[in-house]
Parts: structure tokens; sequence; C-alpha cells
């Protein structure tokens, strides 16, 4: 086969001074330019050590390890080759400037590696995407939530169902096109089909009722730090972020607009916003400020709602937080207080805390508050959860098709049917996987179809 | 080629030849001639046109749909079959109208020659017996046949339907019977032919049950199956059914029957490997079923008269290739047949196909233009397919013959939409039948629309008789004034309720249409509260209540019809060069340049085409790339 397409490659590892740098090729030159650069072809998945060398002028560019996949066998389906050499930047760039002498043969765009993949059927939908979370993850359970997906398990779940939905189709479908069959039950007579259809809608119930738990822990958790000016909202930022990341000072309305820092806490990935203090004002950037506050605060999935201990606040403000996932916190106690109790404290069914940054009072305490509530929010990225909106809208879609299936038993069979194929066309936008065929492969090898 | 005859007395002309005179070859020719084309159907033996050479029945389920898609499009299937119809059923009575499908046993003879005078009375066609063992080319394009016989015939198109003919081969036990049909000889040379072209071939199987003496069957005890009290026509030219109309019976295979076909079951060329190509799964021989489903006692067999005057009967259920001696010991042990007499034995047959990814949608090769296919050399079976693409294959070879462009047919029209479309784009792996499953809106592909869909397209290609025209025309008025009324009629819910119809208080007002959703209110019910709906003929109401049951459904499928079409409106260009678009993966790439996709519409739906795939045809098309190409 005379296979014109070319051959990418580009640097697998991180950018900068390393001890080592992993150069991956893919492509049919691959094998070309493995033999060109190392002089032989080591043996297929086995780690080899070797001089790489120009192959203009035989000088030794470097020792490295290399490995070579041939194709289909590899991660993208082609042949693919790998290069460990010293990440070195000199290095880097002479080998860089060797392989873009070959022809056929250029950098790889963003991603092609994995397109390349899904296009030779290594990977589906939900499986690239869980790599590319997975390589995005920056905490460990962002991580583990990842690797599960990148895995399939994702994508086993999605299929199992569909699975199930096409074998409760099929039933029907056989009941439609063959009705002389003395093998197909008549639609009327078939209870089990009834019951599937209530399981899966049950188990698709339940997966979407998660509380959005894989979105926010692919997402980050968004902590949102309200309260009236000067109630001390950025000095807690900077003390939970441990760096100065928002100017203080004594003056109300210094943050003026919204302040966001990324955390790693305890596994969790956060988003710590700081907003500017709610209150009246006249001042116009002031009033944008509050604006851009209540939307923050509408989007949070946790408030802490601070008041300056030696000055509580107006009540109307706290029926905006009366929620679960607020927690009231009074800051500066060590102004009114000689100590403070430990730990969040439950008044009339408002979880609050008394701290004071100055003195290190309970910062401990609302950390392990708020790993608490990341748990319970974001999960451990245990099973196969719902990681995205466009797997949450496509499971809902097959959801909604299922309850008008259920609510209405005495519906023509045909527009049951229609029911369930919806149903199970907008699961298979999941993982990509859409076919007729699989239908008619149930009915003929469940059914004793034919006369 | 065989220049030797160029310009020797021998030379016929014509616009478009037939090779076949089967469903496919009646439809094509006739199709042909009714755009205006001069037609020659070139057959074996003048006397079999029109034979049914396995079960004698038409219609069903899809196959139904496409008869009557036929008919819309002024086909010969649906008229002859209401000429020969000795008992008609509508499948599917107890479930919605989109899934009904008519069905009639069929009196062979009468068919036969129904169709035989169809094709005599029609203008511009003619009948020559002879085979046909060669075509002859202009370049790549074909211009006409050589015969067996030595003559030539010349022609703008040449339409193939040779069914199982190409290369058949029966097998009855352990022998091996070249045969296109009992007792007549299979085309080989012509296959030969396509060979050597370089056509992508295959090989399939198909069987029939052993044909039984009705004289000696004991029907005393078994089960009788009658037609429908009033036939429904399949044509909407046929006012009413004239033919008399007979029962059917069944009867049942049992334990002692399936004993002596596993005992023998070595003697089956299905089974002692001398058959290996690949049968369809819908339609699986007696031993098939016995070997695949062993948990089941008993197979229905439905024992079907081939005519009014013909003892001659076709167990429908039982087609087997094992010896004709293990063949009359398992009838023996089948209720009723007990002493029965086997006037021919059942036999597998083995055959030739082209893979109809070779073809464009208007079922033209691509290899050879002017050259079109259609009916089981295609990999499909069954009368209706074979027919609904002779029609189209014929209606296309006629306007190739004088500079028009192609019929196409979309998923979105008709079965014979999806079909052609399945076949072109998929192709197969085991012989292709039509279910009402395989298309994607068949909440609005029905039966009983086939003339709303299709009839005007044939009235715009002009393959519609004035008369049918006018019958068309007369029932889309009918149909759109009682829809129209219905729309127009309309009632508060608390009215709607003192009239004893149960709808929700919620304040807003009914129209009648919206009310004939509700599975419990029929056009009846509402004649109390509107009388002049009373005025409605039998038809119009039928439609109407059709219409508004599937209305919210409809509107849906209207939707995704509409997006589906702006895709099949991104068509590629004729000279594109798939393997000249950067990211495609080698095995799409091949897979394109297989089937050569004329849209993005079709390329989405070949096996292994990704959605990734698909955004970078999409992103090619639209960045008008192929300018360059083209």
């Amino acid at each position: 086969m005379n296979d014109s397409r070319e051959t990418i490659y580009a640097l697998a590892s991180g950018v900068g001074r390393a001890g080592i740098a992993v150069y991956r090729l893919s492509g049919p030159k691959s094998k070309a330019i493995l033999l060109a650069l190392s002089g032989s072809l080591p043996e297929p998945r086995r780690a080899s050590l070797r001089f790489l060398q120009d192959p203009k002028d035989g000088d030794i560019l470097d020792q490295a390890v290399i490995l070579w996949y041939p194709g289909p066998e590899s991660f993208t389906g082609e042949d693919v080759a790998e290069l460990h050499i010293h990440g070195s930047a000199a290095v880097g760039h002479r080998l860089l400037d060797i392989l873009a002498m070959f022809s056929d043969c250029r950098p790889a765009l963003a991603g092609e590696f994995a397109r390349r993949a899904f296009h030779a059927g290594k990977l589906d939908l939900a499986e690239i995407e869980g790599i590319a979370d997975l390589v995005d993850a920056e905490t460990e359970f962002q991580r583990r939530q990842a690797v599960r997906q990148m895995g399939g398990e994702q994508s086993r779940l999605y299929e199992s169902w569909r699975s199930r939905l096409l074998y409760a189709l099929a039933m029907i479908e056989a009941a439609l096109d063959f009705p002389e069959e003395d093998d197909v039950a008549d639609f009327d007579l078939v209870p089990e089909i009834i019951g599937q259809v209530a399981g899966l809608a049950a188990e698709f119930g339940a997966h979407l009722d998660d509380k959005n738990r894989g979105e926010r822990l692919r997402d980050g958790m968004r902590v949102v730090i309200a309260g009236a000016p000067n109630a001390g909202k950025s000095t807690l930022l900077n003390a939970l972020a441990k760096r100065d990341a928002a100017i203080v000072s004594n003056i109300a309305g210094t943050t003026r607009d919204i302040i966001q820092v990324d955390l790693n806490l305890g596994g969790y990935p956060v988003t710590l916003v700081d907003t500017a203090g709610l209150g009246d004002t006249e001042n116009e950037i002031e009033c944008e400020g509050v604006r851009r506050a209540e939307t923050a605060i509408s989007q949070a999935d946790i408030v802490l709602y601070l008041e300056d201990a030696a000055h509580v606040a107006v009540e109307t403000q706290k029926n905006m937080f009366d929620k679960e996932n607020h927690l009231i916190v009074f800051s500066k106690c060590d102004l009114v207080d000689k100590n403070v109790p430990d730990g969040v404290l439950d008044v009339d069914g408002h979880p609050n805390l008394r701290l004071s940054v100055q003195k290190n009072w309970n910062i401990e305490a609302l950390e392990s508050w708020l790993l608490q509530m990341a748990a319970k929010l974001c999960g451990q990225g245990e099973g196969a959860g719902i990681t995205q909106a466009r797997h949450r809208n496509a499971l809902q879609g097959s959801l909604d098709e299922l309850k008008v299936f259920m609510e209405n038993p005495q519906q023509p069979a045909e527009i049951s049917a229609e029911n369930l194929r919806q149903a199970a066309l907008h699961l298979g936008r999941i993982t990509g996987r859409v076919d007729v065929e699989d239908l008619l492969d149930i009915v003929f090898s469940k059914l004793c179809i034919g006369k | 080629m065989d220049a030797k005859n160029i310009g020797s007395i021998d030379i016929q002309r014509f616009d478009v030849i037939v090779v076949g005179g089967g469903h496919a070859g009646c439809e094509a020719a006739t199709a042909a001639a009714r755009v205006g084309a001069s037609v020659c159907l070139v057959t074996h033996r003048r006397d079999t046109i029109g034979e049914m050479s396995c079960n004698p029945a038409i219609g069903g389920l899809g196959k139904g749909h496409l008869v009557r898609e036929i008919d819309a499009l002024d086909g010969v299937m649906g008229r002859i079959a209401d000429l020969s119809g000795i008992q008609f059923r509508v499948l599917n009575q107890s479930k919605g109208p989109a899934v009904q499908g008519p069905r009639a046993q069929i009196d062979r003879k009468l068919y036969r020659n129904a169709m035989q005078a169809e094709i005599a009375a029609t203008p511009g066609l003619t009948v020559q017996e002879a085979s046909v063992d060669d075509l002859l080319f202009d370049g790549d394009r074909v211009v006409g046949v050589c015969l067996g016989d030595g003559r030539t015939l010349k022609s703008g198109a040449v339409v193939i339907t040779t069914g199982t003919f190409l290369r058949g081969v029966m097998h009855l036990g352990k022998k091996i019977i070249p045969a296109g049909r009992t007792g007549e000889a299979p085309a080989n040379a012509l296959s030969a032919r396509l060979y050597e072209a370089g056509f992508p071939m295959g090989r399939l199987k198909t069987g029939t049950p052993p044909r039984l003496d009705g004289r000696t069957i004991n029907y005393s005890d078994l089960q009788v199956q009658h037609g429908d009290e009033v036939p429904v026509p399949f044509s909407r030219m046929t006012s009413e059914i004239s033919v008399p109309q007979i029962p059917c019976h069944i009867t049942h295979t049992n334990g002692a029957t399936h004993r002596v076909i596993e005992e023998n079951i070595e003697q089956s060329p299905l089974y002692s490997g001398q058959i290996e190509s690949r049968g369809p799964r819908y339609c699986p021989s007696i031993e098939d079923k016995i070997v695949r489903f062993g948990d089941r006692d008993s197979h229905q067999i439905f024992l079907e008269p081939e005519g009014l005057d013909d003892f001659t009967v076709y167990p429908n259920g039982i087609s087997t290739s094992l010896p004709e001696d293990v063949q009359k010991a398992f009838l023996a042990t089948i209720k009723g047949l007990e002493d029965v007499r086997i006037i021919q034995p059942g036999y597998a047959i083995e055959y030739d196909f082209v893979d109809p990814r070779a073809l464009t949608a208007a079922l033209e090769t691509r290899k050879w233009p002017g050259l079109f296919l259609a009916g089981q050399i295609n990999g499909t079976t069954g009368y209706e397919e074979a027919g609904a693409q002779g029609l189209v294959a014929g209606l296309n070879a006629g306007r190739a013959t004088s500079g028009q462009a192609p019929v196409i047919f979309s998923r979105s029209e008709g079965y014979l939409g999806v079909m052609i479309d399945d076949l072109v784009t998929k192709g197969i792996s085991e012989p292709y039948r039509m279910f009402t499953s395989r298309t994607e809106y068949r909440l609005t592909l029905r039966a009983d629309n086939a003339d709303l869909r299709l009839t005007p397209v044939g009235i715009d290609v002009g393959c519609v008789s004035s008369d049918r025209q006018a019958v068309f025309e007369n029932r889309r008025n009918e149909v759109d004034e009682a829809i129209s009324l219905a729309r127009s009629l309309s009632i508060s819910p608390n009215k709607a309720n003192l009239a004893g119809l149960k709808v929700n208080q919620d304040g807003v007002k009914r129209s009648a249409y919206d009310l004939l959703a509700y599975p419990d209110i029929d056009v009846d019910r509402l004649k109390t509260i509107w009388p002049e709906l009373v005025d409605l003929t039998m038809d119009q109401v039928r439609q109407l209540e059709i219409e508004a049951l599937y209305a919210v459904y409809l509107d849906r499928q209207a939707a995704d019809i509409a997006a589906f079409k702006r895709d099949e409106n991104l068509k590629f260009p004729n000279s594109l060069d798939f393997g000249a678009i950067p990211g495609l993966s080698g095995e799409v790439r091949e897979k394109l340049k297989l089937v050569n996709p004329e849209t993005l519409g079709q390329a989405s739906r070949i096996d292994g085409v990704t959605p990734a795939a698909l955004t970078l045809l999409l992103a090619y098309l639209k960045r008008g790339n192929f300018a360059k190409t083209a």
C-alpha cells in the first residue's frame, strides 16, 4: 500500500532541562528514521541502549534508550518509535533538526497522536477525553478519575447500558418485523422488556443524581469567600493559599474584582475565589465588583461567609447564604476573644467557625472542613462517574426517552421502539458508537426467525 | 471488442437492454420504457418471465412497504400481485400503521401470465430469447451485449438482473448441479466476464423447501389461516380484488422430525463443508434451526398453496438441502404430511454476487458507465427488494440514454432509498432483506403514504401514467382537506370533558387533529362534536387518524430529516481523491476509496468511518479545498 501520510514527531516529556527527554515518532517513516539514527532496529517493545548518530555526517548525537513499537500494536496503531535522550536543550535541538531533514516528516500538531489513535480505533471518544484529562490532571483524585476513564471504565459502563437497551429494543423490533414467527412473543406479553427499561432508567437516574461530583473533580471545586467590606476576605485567601495572592489593607473596598487562586487541597483541585465586599455603595466600580461577587456566589460549590467578629453584619445578607455548603466564618476573633473553641460549631443549624488569621486560630480546622466538603462534593474519583457535561446531556436525553416509554404503556409498540431507539442513539453519542446492525445481530442470535 | 460483429446485419439497436426476466428485470424493463426508452428484455425463456422461483407470496413487513413504493412510481409488481393474489392479509394489524405491511399469497401461474401480458402490452418493450455471454464496450462504456447465439445487441445502457443465475450451483445432499433454478442453465460466461474485469465479487447461499403434492396432505386436523375479510390491494390503481380467496394451513415440526434431521445432519451440504458461503440469518434452513436453536421443540410450517388450480404446496419454514430420502423421512413425521408426496425436493443454491459498493446510488457500476445491476446480483434477497432495485436501475438506465441526470432516492424518502444506500454504502455480509428496523424514519415512511411520498417524484421524472397522476392528485387533495378540516375545528377542555373526552383541564383549546393523537380518540367519537366530519370518506378518515396519531413524532422526524439532508447536500466533488485529505487514517482512507461516498451523509454511514474522520471531511469541504482537486 502506497501510504502517503506523514510521520509526526514531538517531545513527549516536559519542556526544559531534565535527566531524560522522551521524543516520540508515529507514522510510516518511523522505522526508517530509527534505523538511520541507531544503525539497527531493536526488538519490538524492548528498551535498547544505542548511540544515535546524525545520518548525514555520522556525528554521534547522544547515547539513548530507544523503543520500537511496530503497528498496529502501538498507541496510534501506526509504527511508533521512542527516543529517550538526555534532557539537554542542545541534544534536543539537534535531534529536531535531524528529524526535520526526513521527507514526509513533521512536528506533530497538538493532540495529533491521540487523534491518530482514535482514527485507528484504538480509543473511543470517552477514552480520549480520559487521556486529555489525565495529562491535565493536577491533583491525586483528578488523576484517579482520569485513569479510570482512560482505561475505558466509563466506556464499558455506557456500552453495557447501550447493549442492554439494544436488547430490549431488539425484542420489540422482532415483534414488529417478524409478527408471524412463533418464536416471537407478542409485544403486549413482554413485561420483561418493561422491567428492563425501568431498571435502566433507575440506574441512569442514580448515575445522573451524583451532585456533579465527577465534573467538579475534573474542573475543580469553587470556594468563594464572601462577606461585608473589610471582613478580612483577602487575608483569609492569602492564608489558605499560603502566599500573598491578594492585596490586603485596612481600607474597606480594597478588593474590587474577583481574584482566583488554584490550590491542591489534599488531592482535590480547589479554586479559591476572593470577592469584593457585599454592601451598599455608590461607587460605580464597586457596584460592578458587588455584581461580580454575587455571580461568583451563585456559581460557587462552597461559600465561606465572613463576618468581622467585632462588627456582626446585617441580617438580611445572611439569607443569601442559608444553604448547605455554606460556612459562616467569624474573622478577626483575636480582637474580641481571648481564645476560640476548636473546629466548626453548629449554631441554629448554621455551621460556623471562629478564627483569627493573625493568631492562626482554626485555620487548620477550616482546611479540614474544606477537605471534608471536597470529599463529599467531588468523591474520590471512584467508579465511573460523569466527568463531562457532554456525557451528562447525552445520558439525560437517553433517560428522558426511557421515561416517555415507561409513562405510556398504552402507546403503539412502534412508538415505544422509537423511544428506545432514540435512547440508544443518545448513549451511543458518548462513546461514538451507533449502528443498526448491532440490533439485527441481537434479533437473529436470540430468536429463531425465518419461515 | 468483437469488431467482427460491427456492421453485420445481426445488429439491433435499443436504448436499454435488460438481461433477465425476473422481478428486477420486469420492473427495470417497464420503468425504462415508461420514461420513453426503447427496451429489449433478454431472457433464456420467454415463458419464465415473472416466475416466482421461491415462495408464492409477495409483501410483508418492509417488503410490503417496498411494493407500495414500486406502485407509487407506477411500477408493475403491486398491480400484478393484485391480479393474482389468493389470500390477502395486512400484517401487524394489532400494532400501529407504520409497522403494518400488506402481504398476499400468490397464484404463481396467474402472476406469471399477468406479468407476461403486461410486458407484451408495454409500448417500446420487446423480448428476445437468448443467453447473454458478454458485454459490448466503447472504451469503458458498456454499449450492448453479445448473445450466446452470436448476435449482438447495441444499446445506450444495459441492466443486468440475473438473480441466482451467475455461476449458480444447486446442492441436494451430496449432489451438486450447476443451475440457476431447477431445470434452468446458469449464466457462467457473464460471471466470468465480471470476475475478469476485477469487479469485487462474493458468493452467497439461499435455499428452498421441497414442493409438496397438496392432494396427499391431510388438512383435517391442521390449523387454518384465512386472509382478511376485505382484501386490501397493493396498488392505488386497484379498486378491488376479484380473484377468489383461499386459506393457508399451519403445521409444526416435532421431536421426531428433529431426531431425523439430527441423525442425518452430516448429509447436509451446509454441515458437511460442501457449502461455505453465507446464507441469510432470517431465513435459516430447517437444519440450521435445529442445530442453532436446539432448545425449541417445535417450529411452525405454513402450507402455502401455489395456485387456485395447482395442487403444489410450498411448505414455508423448512428450506433444506438434505438428500431427498431424508426430506421424505422427516416430512412423514409431521402432522398432516404423514403420506405426503414430494413433487420437487428442496435444495440450497449458491451463486455469485457483485459487491454493491461498486455501484453508485443510481445502481450504475462505477467501473463501466452504462452498466446497471439490480436484484440478487447485488446481494439482496426477495422479490420486492429485487423489484425496487430494478425500477431504480431501469429509470436511471432510461434517463442515462437521453442524457438526463440520475434519480437518486434518499433514505428520508423511502425504503428503496434506505435499501440502495445500505447496499452501496455498507455492502453486505449476508443476503440483504428489508426490515422496518432498517429505516431511521419508520414512523414517516409508511405503506399507507407511499404514494404521497413518491408519486410526486414519479410525476417529475415522467414515469407515472396520466391515469395514476389523476388518481394521486385527487387523493392528495382529499387528504389535505381532511387534515386542514381537523386542524380548523377546536374545542375547550371543559367542553371536551362534557362530550366525554378525557383531556387535561388546562384551559388550552385543542383541535380535532390534536385530539386524534390520543390513543382512545378516533374520528367516530369526534363526529358527535363536529358533524361535518361525517362527510369524510373512509380513506380520508384513516389517513387523518394516522397522521394525527404520529403528529409529535412526525414533526421530530421532519426535523431529523432536515438535519440529515444538510449532510446529504454536502456533496463531494466527483474527482475527489480521498487519499489527498490530510489527517485521515489509512483504514478510513481505504474505506472511503472503496465506497466512494457521494455525500458527507453517506460517508457517515460507512462502517469504521469515525466521527473524527467526518469532522475532517466536513472541514475539508467547508474550506473549499476541493476546488483545487475538482
